[in-house]
Parts: C-alpha cells; structure tokens; sequence
C-alpha cells in the first residue's frame, strides 16, 4: 500500500516582503495540515510609548513605526486627535493631505510592483536579475517612486518620516513655483503610469478566485483615501469609532502581530470571518471612482469587478498609481499658498478614532486624551495585521489548487508569490504585544 | 573636478543598525561637508530613497553598520564590489541597501565613484554607537575628500 505523501516546507525567511517572516506548512496526501505565518519581529510597544506623549509628538513619533507608509500613520492619528479635540481643519488641509497621500501611494506601489511583484511574473529570482532583460520597465519604476518622494517631501518635509504634518494642517505651505514644478512633473509621468498599467493588464497572472470580504473606506464622491466611513460593500457603513464593535484583535501562538476577524453582526453577534484590506479591496468597492481614462483602458483589456484574484492585486496598484497622479493634479491646479497651513490646537480630554487608506488597506487609530492634551491610550491597528487570517486562508486555497503533488520548491515558490500579493508590511503589524508585568 | 556628492547613511532607527545614522548627525554638527559642496541623507527605507539619493550626484559615500566579523566600531572602506554578494533577502527596513545598490549598478544609475565605509556593529547593543559614529565620520571624511577629488574611485 502506498504512504501518502509526507512534506513539510518551512520558508525560514520570506524574501522580497517588508520585514521578517517565516511560513510553516505540514502536508498529508492531499491536505495541508497544519499552515502558519510566522511572524517573529520583536513587538515594538508605539502604543505603550505614546502614553504619556503630548498630542502634538503623535505625527512624528508614529511616521517612525513604518519607512513605507509614514504618510499613513500621520494621517489616521491626526484624524483621530483632531476628532478627539473637535478641530475643523478646512479645505486646504484636508486636499494637501490627500496630495501627500498619493505621493505615498504611488512610491509604495511603484515600488512594490517592479522590485518585489514584478521578478514573480517575469520568473527572475528578484529585480536584480530583471535589470538586463528589463531595464526601461525597472528604471520607469524607479521614476515614479522618485515621483512619490518628490510629492512626500514637497509637502512632508521629506519622504521617509517626514516632519511636515501637524496637528491641524501643516508646518509649512510650498511655494506656488514648486508646485507648478511638481504639476509638470506629475503630468510627464501620467503617460508613464497609463504604460504601467498597460503592462500590469497584459502580464499572464495565475488564475485563482477566491470569495473574500472586502473592507475598505467609503465614500460617495470619490476613490477614498485620506477618509470616510467603513464599508464591507454591503450592509456595513460604520464611522472610525465603532471599528472595534465590528471587528476583533486578539493574539496567537506563532505570530508576534495581532491577528483581526470581521463580525458582520457585531463582536457580540457571532463568529468572525477573515477579510481583505488593501488595494484590489479598494478597487472591487470603488472601482467605478477611478479616472475616465484607467476605466477605459482596464475594460478594454477585459478586466472586471469584482475581481476575487488576489494576483490582480499588482493591477489594482498600478491603477491607484494612475488614480494618485490624476488626483494630486486635481488638487494642484488650483493651489494657492494660505495665511497659515494650520489651524490652531486646543486640546481636551475625550477619545476618538481615525481611519485611513494606507498603500496596503485601512490603518486604524483610537487614542484617549487627558484634558492637556496628553496620550493616556492609543491603539494602531494596521492593515497587514488585519490580512494575516486572509493570507493563511488565501494559501491553504491557492497552494490546494496549484497541487500539493508538485515540486517542494515549487509549492515553496508558489507560496511566496501568493504572500507577496499582499505586500505585507511586517515591520508596521509588530508594533503591538500585551505586556503583563508580575511583581513578588 | 569637485562635482557635487552625496554621503548617505543608511541604517535603522532600532539598535546597532542606527549606527549608519548616527554617522550623519555627527556630519551635521561639523563645517566640512558644506565647504566640500556635499549633501548629508539619512536612509531608513533602502530601495524607496536610494535612487532618488545618488541619481545626479558626481560621487556618493554610503555609510552603513556591518557584521563581518570585525571587532565593534572598526571603519573600514569598502568597494561596492565587494559587498554586493547577496542578491537582497529582505531586511527589516524593506529591501536592503546591497540589493538596491546592485540594481542600480546594474541599470547603470550608481555614481561612477562610490564606495562604501562599513562600521563593524558586531553583536554589541547601541551603547557603544555614539564612539563609533565619531570614529566613523572622520573615516567618511577622508573617503569623501579623497572622491571629490578624484583621488579615488570605485569601479562600479
């Protein structure tokens, strides 16, 4: 009688993703038994550091939890302190954040898609070895990251941790000549971009769909990023505050990350379900947002939503790239320098909530203030955390389709792909780990 | 032939790996760099800032802690040849500045004179980083000067 096959395959550590993690999968026959991503990066404690912390050390203490996603971070903590002190910030503030915003966007995408997605789709081991075959597509990415910095540090300070976002707007509004600068620079690469997702369309992707919740932020004019109300698509439209009513964290044993379940009846009404943050969620639920001409280009290479292919997510990033250049010219072509880039702060005692579209899905923030304005709680809940149930879930499908049959290396590589579709930010989900101190 | 450089440190704001980092803080508190015509970066996200970092400089000195089995705090300058070995496993600051480094060596987008000062970190805790950045900023300095010059090169 013939033993049924017998494999183990641990990935000690994935390559071409954000920090340090590991993937363990025990197969019997035809059945993975036992699948685990590891996560073993240290806890960082952001949100036991900010305790104590006067609200205005929030921008640039958490631009530091993430050198990818800084833009991020700022942008859900001023919300939530500005909510929790009830500071209108106005128009200019709320479309210059939205500018930087896209300027992360299109870095972290651009990034991603040529450096770390595109050596999977091409079959390079990494970008390195694309550089003699592919050298236009890698030097087009490398430009339109350097877009995204040049955005990131017109109105940040600079492009990783930057120092230009306040509490209530800005430090410093830019010279109308450097943004007119910034405005023919962005109009250049909007061709670029277009190209991009014309090669993202035509790249010969797994097929593989999958039935996921997608969760991402709403909006009723536009493709959001910077704010709005949360949404699964369906029956959920919640406010910031009332995330934790609807969705749980809580630990497990081999992952220093919080893992999150959606409770579509509330946490109280039942089990949770995994659910997808990030890019292709955004564009299942927003899709008719994007510009004109991205709809008609991604239609007419017979692309359609909702997509449940989670390898379309390097489409979906390369049409927010296009997106994140037709919104920050938007907003740019009228832009005027202000009296003052900022609104005055008074703070107060009271706790509120902030959500916004990081590049890989919703980042939630909840602080409590004491009356000066001091951080007596915070909680972070980024997106990789959130997609890690949906990445174990995604492999166990994805790796049962491909076939537990094939190659170790090949069931290794496969892995890994799928991982990286999600762009994990390792390094962001670890920033959390109850502490317990016992005293004799 | 003095043509505009750059010197980067690279590093992580956690640990020993901040050493990199450290390095430009000291730069900044000294005249040199200035009357040398260059400019001083910190590198906390390698492929993200790298490119936009080197792209229209003259010559670059990348500043970065390294475990070569050295004794702690030990500067010693490095070709670029000589460190890109490993084709870029992650690090915990996204992909790491070897990787980048190779792909941009490889599209033809590194300063034609560039190398690298390594501070040996080894497995010691960052107590030790303030002495080591000294030592190695006065490393960088003589590298710097001797690029700008042209006295020295890295065959890239």
């Amino acid at each position: 009688m013939t033993e049924p096959r017998e494999i183990k395959i641990h990935v000690p550590v994935l390559a071409r993703v954000e920090g340090e993690g590991s993937l363990q999968i025990d197969v019997r026959g035809d059945r993975i038994e036992t699948l685990h991503l590891r996560i073993f990066e240290p806890p960082r404690m952001f949100e036991k550091f900010l305790e104590g912390r006067s609200y205005h050390e929030i921008p640039d203490a958490v631009a530091r939890i993430c050198g990818i996603c800084p833009v991020a971070y700022q942008m859900s903590a001023v919300q939530a302190i500005e909510t929790a002190f009830e500071l209108e910030v106005g128009p200019w503030v709320q479309a210059m954040r939205k500018v930087l915003y896209y300027g992360e966007w299109i870095q972290s995408h651009a990034l991603h898609i040529h450096l770390l997605a595109a050596p999977d789709f091409l079959g390079f081991e990494n970008a390195i070895a694309m550089a003699d075959e592919h050298p236009q597509l890698l030097r087009r990415g490398l430009r339109l990251q350097e877009l995204g910095n040049r955005i990131m540090a017109l109105f940040g300070g600079r492009s990783v941790h930057p120092v230009g976002v306040r509490v209530g707007g800005f430090h410093r509004a830019p010279a109308i000549s450097d943004v007119q600068a910034l405005c023919s620079d962005l109009e250049t690469h909007y061709a670029e971009a277009m190209a991009l997702l014309q090669w993202t369309l035509e790249l010969s992707l797994p097929q593989q769909d999958q039935d996921f919740v997608c969760i991402a932020l709403g909006s009723e004019e536009e493709y959001p990023i910077y704010q709005g109300f949360i949404t699964d698509g369906r029956a959920l439209k919640i406010d910031a505050r009332q995330y934790p009513d609807y969705f749980r964290e809580f630990q497990v044993p081999h992952s220093t990350a919080l893992h999150s379940t959606y409770h579509p009846q509330g946490v109280d009404g039942g089990e949770g379900v995994d659910y997808l943050v990030g890019p292709l969620a955004r564009l299942d639920l927003h899709f008719n947002k994007l510009p004109a001409s991205v709809r008609e280009l991604m239609h007419s290479r017979g692309f359609s939503v909702p997509s449940g292919n989670l390898f379309h997510s390097v489409i979906a990033r390369a049409a927010e790239i296009c997106l994140a250049i037709h919104g920050a010219l938007e907003l740019l072509r009228t832009y005027s320098v202000p009296d003052r880039p900022y609104v005055p702060v008074g703070p107060r005692a009271g706790t509120a909530a902030g959500c916004s579209e990081a590049p890989r899905g919703i980042l939630w923030h909840q602080y409590e203030f004491d009356r000066r304005g001091r951080v007596v709680q915070a909680r972070i809940v980024p997106p990789t955390s959130q997609n890690q149930r949906r990445i174990e879930t995604d492999l166990r499908l994805s790796l049962e389709a491909f076939g537990l049959d094939r190659p170790e290396q090949e069931i290794r590589q496969h892995a890994e792909t799928v991982v990286r579709n999600y762009d994990p930010c390792i390094s962001c989900a670890t920033h959390f780990l109850e502490l317990q101190v016992r005293r004799a | 032939m003095n043509e505009a450089g750059v010197i980067v440190g690279i590093g992580s704001e956690q640990g020993a790996d901040h050493v990199g980092l450290e390095v430009i803080e000291v730069l900044r508190q000294q005249a040199w760099p200035a009357e040398l015509g260059c400019g001083l970066y910190s590198c906390t996200a390698p492929a993200a800032q790298l490119p936009g970092m080197l792209s229209d400089a003259g010559w670059a000195v990348l500043v970065d802690g390294i475990r070569a089995g050295g004794k702690p705090g030990t500067a010693r300058r490095y070709r670029i040849d000589e460190l890109l070995l490993e084709s870029g496993s992650a690090s915990s600051h996204g992909i790491g500045a070897s990787a980048t480094l190779a792909l941009l060596r490889a599209l033809g987008q590194l300063p034609a004179r560039t190398a690298i000062i390594g501070i040996e970190i080894g497995t010691e805790t960052d107590t030790a980083i303030e002495g080591w950045a000294q030592g190695g900023a006065q490393a960088v300095r003589e590298l710097a000067t001797a690029l700008a010059c042209g006295r020295a090169h890295s065959p890239c």
